[in-house]
């Protein structure tokens, strides 16, 4: 070793070897890891579109999501329009109706009957002045055959091509109407929020109670802990569906009700990783210092416990979010879901079921919507479970 | 083994008891009986009604005769249907749902495991990424939308396959596909990430070193020990899909025993609604059973006396 070594060194050179990065909180930590992951920011971007969405679109459409206009019932997203002379459009709909619209696609109205003659099969309408008549005599002709006409279109007695001059999107309403004319897209965003609502208080009431039960359950541990989670395996051994179809029925529907069953039937899984997580951490020395400083139960378990246990418990609470969102479309599915005029996507889905061959879009707007939000949530849930515990990452 | 298995019996009896018990309390305590209309029966036929079907026996009678009924093996009648008794339903019902869901349970072993395990032998290369978006994309949809998508594009657009029933084989392809498409999904990414596991270990590394061929190593080391988590989740899977779903059987117009569950317990016809629970547990429990004995199966390390 030689003498310099010990030598001071320049005020600068020991001041620059003092510079650190600043230190990363947990949070920021956990953040760095998940916005490495493209998928889960995917999800991330994609969920707050949805949410934007869904908390604003209703505001701003100029539909409300209850008003029904029967005479403009079930409105395709794309409609096929046909020429009758130089100034008037219509769109003949599959029930032999005729709507008259623009060039670009906007649904003007419908135009004046002056007769339905059922018996001749035909519809008789005035449009600006002139004559208009469908008649849908071919349609029984050519029942069989899926491409032939289905209908002729007579202006002042001369029949007209009924080609369509072309395929445009309905600017009116963006994606249709159901059979009471209401306007698809902002019953959709409604379904969206409902939808949303319940999923989110689900998966906090799950939360909440899975937390306390699990925590209690875990740190005492002996016999309070075996009733606990005999209890438990009692409500595991009971088909869930069974559960919350009863509770749904004792509590006679309604959003609330459906939250609270929801809320109430999945807490078992969370109270489950709860125990288990607090079984583990509750032998570590920290638990023994805050005993000793005299710290109560509930505050070891509150305070020092819980905490611990934050990352998978948020993992789980993301994930239970999707499941009840599930859940209520299901159990809108069968009935037991928000009754009308409201609306979410699983009574939206239902709905749509029974016309699928005729208004099969009524069906894929809220499919669909389903699905990205199940995407969004679950690459949001896998990022952040890859992002709080690296250790589990596969 | 003898042993092990009649104490595994008497458990699975005692867990029967236990869930007759409370979903008899549970379905009691809905408001409202098998014979409120919206029209209210005149007294005296409802007396002569709640007389016939003993519900005017105090509610601890009506248990205790229910459950000498039980077991002598008799479920009862229908509230609802006149005549029919509940093991004729889930007799009629369950062979046509236990159809569906074995082809279905089949699909999703014979096709999710392999997949799984050609997903985690190609990690980050194309195949596993195809494999592990579409198992996203079968979790992610609830099954009454792929039963409608299946209907209107196979059905519907292209003609390929009936509307509705089980008359020949392509009507199985719908309802097979809707009822198993979730599960399939979630054994596909369970087996995937546990072989990945499994692979990872050292056992592992120390039979590649030592030259065994690699579908040797696949298939008689890492195998066995990757199976585990997904026979845990097969059984009890198994079990749900093999009684039917109500929204598949709505959708794709089977007459099975899904829609009995719930229109059981809309219409609280009492003695259905426990006849269907009770087959149900009665079917999950010897899964759960099944799949303990398959773990000894698989895993020597994993004794069953315990």
């Amino acid at each position: 070793m030689e003498k310099r070594e010990w030598d001071f060194l320049d005020k600068d050179l020991s001041e620059r070897s003092e510079e650190t990065r600043p230190g990363l909180t947990y949070w920021a930590d956990v953040w760095r890891r998940f916005c490495k992951n493209k998928l889960a920011l995917f999800g991330l971007v994609l969920l707050v579109a949805i949410v934007g969405l869904a908390v604003i679109g209703p505001m701003v459409s100029p539909y409300s999501y209850e008003d029904q206009t029967l005479e403009m019932g079930n409105l395709p997203p794309t409609l096929k329009v046909t020429q009758l002379d130089e100034n008037n459009y219509v769109y003949v709909h599959p029930e032999y109706k005729l709507f008259s619209v623009s060039l670009s696609g906007e649904v003007l109205g419908v135009p004046e009957k002056v007769r339905d003659d059922k018996i001749n099969r035909k519809v008789i309408y005035s449009i600006d002045g002139k004559e208009v008549v469908l008649d849908y005599n071919l349609a029984k002709k050519n029942k069989n055959d899926k491409n032939a006409p289905k209908y002729q279109l007579f202006v002042d007695g001369e029949e007209i091509s009924t080609q369509p001059l072309k395929t445009v999107h309905n600017k009116t309403y963006i994606f249709g109407t159901d059979k009471l004319g209401r306007d698809v897209w902002v019953r959709n965003l409604y379904g969206a929020r409902i939808s949303l609502l319940v999923g989110i208080v689900a998966a906090l009431v799950t939360g909440i109670v899975g937390v306390i039960y699990g925590g209690i359950s875990g740190y005492e541990g002996g016999r309070v802990d075996n009733i606990m989670m005999r209890i438990v395996d009692l409500i595991n051994s009971i088909p869930l569906m069974l559960i919350v179809i009863l509770i749904s029925v004792v509590l006679t529907g309604g959003l609330a009700t459906i939250i609270l069953t929801i809320g109430l039937v999945y807490w078992v899984g969370m109270a489950r990783q709860v125990r288990g997580q607090v079984l583990s951490l509750k032998e570590q020395e920290f638990v023994l210092a805050a005993k000793t400083l005299g710290a109560s139960k509930w505050r070891i378990i509150m305070r020092h416990l819980i905490p611990n246990a934050l990352g998978p418990i948020i993992v789980s609470m993301m994930m239970s979010i999707p499941q009840a969102i599930f859940t209520e479309s299901f159990l809108s599915f069968i009935g037991l879901g928000v009754s009308a005029p409201m609306a979410s996507w699983g009574t939206l889905a239902s709905d749509a079921l029974g016309g699928i061959r005729s208004y099969p879009y009524l069906l894929i707007v809220p499919s669909l919507s389903i699905a990205l939000t199940m995407f969004a949530f679950n690459f949001v849930g896998d990022g952040l479970r890859d992002a709080l515990d690296p250790k589990l990452r596969k | 083994m003898l042993k092990y298995c009649a104490k595994r019996a008497l458990s699975m009896l005692l867990t029967l008891f236990l869930i007759a018990t409370a979903t008899f309390f549970l379905m009691r305590a809905i408001p409202g009986g098998p014979f409120t209309r919206e029209r209210a029966l005149p007294p005296e036929v409802e007396k002569v009604l709640m007389e016939k079907y003993n519900l005017d026996a105090p509610l601890l009678v009506q248990y205790k005769d229910y459950m000498v009924d039980l077991l002598h093996g008799d479920l009862g009648p229908s509230f609802q249907k006149v005549g029919v008794r509940v093991s004729d339903m889930i007799a009629a019902g369950f062979p046509i749902s236990a159809k569906v869901g074995g082809v279905a349970s089949l699909m999703i072993i014979a096709v999710g495991i392999p997949l799984g395990i050609w997903a985690a032998l190609k990690k980050n290369t194309l195949p596993d990424y195809v494999v592990s978006v579409l198992a996203t994309v079968g979790i992610t949809v609830p099954s009454f939308v792929i039963g409608a998508f299946i209907m209107y594009v196979f059905g519907e657009l292209l003609g390929w396959i009936p509307a509705g029933g089980l008359e020949d084989w392509r009507g199985y392809i719908g309802p097979v596909l809707a009822i198993g498409g979730f599960s399939l999904a979630f054994v596909t990414r369970l087996m995937r990430s546990s072989m990945l596991e499994v692979t990872g270990q050292d056992y592992i590394r120390t039979a590649r070193a030592g030259g065994l061929p690699g579908y040797k190593i696949v298939f008689k080391h890492a195998l066995k020990n990757a199976l585990i988590p997904v026979v845990t989740y097969i059984g009890p899977m198994v079990a749900s899909i093999l009684t039917g779903s109500f929204v598949v059987e709505k959708i794709f117009a089977i007459p099975g025993m899904g829609k009995y569950f719930v229109e059981s317990i809309t219409n609280r016809d009492y003695t259905v609604i426990m006849g269907t629970t009770l087959f149900f547990a009665a079917i999950y429990v010897v899964m759960v059973f099944l799949v303990d004995i398959a773990y000894a199966l698989i895993d020597p390390r994993i004794k069953l006396e315990d």
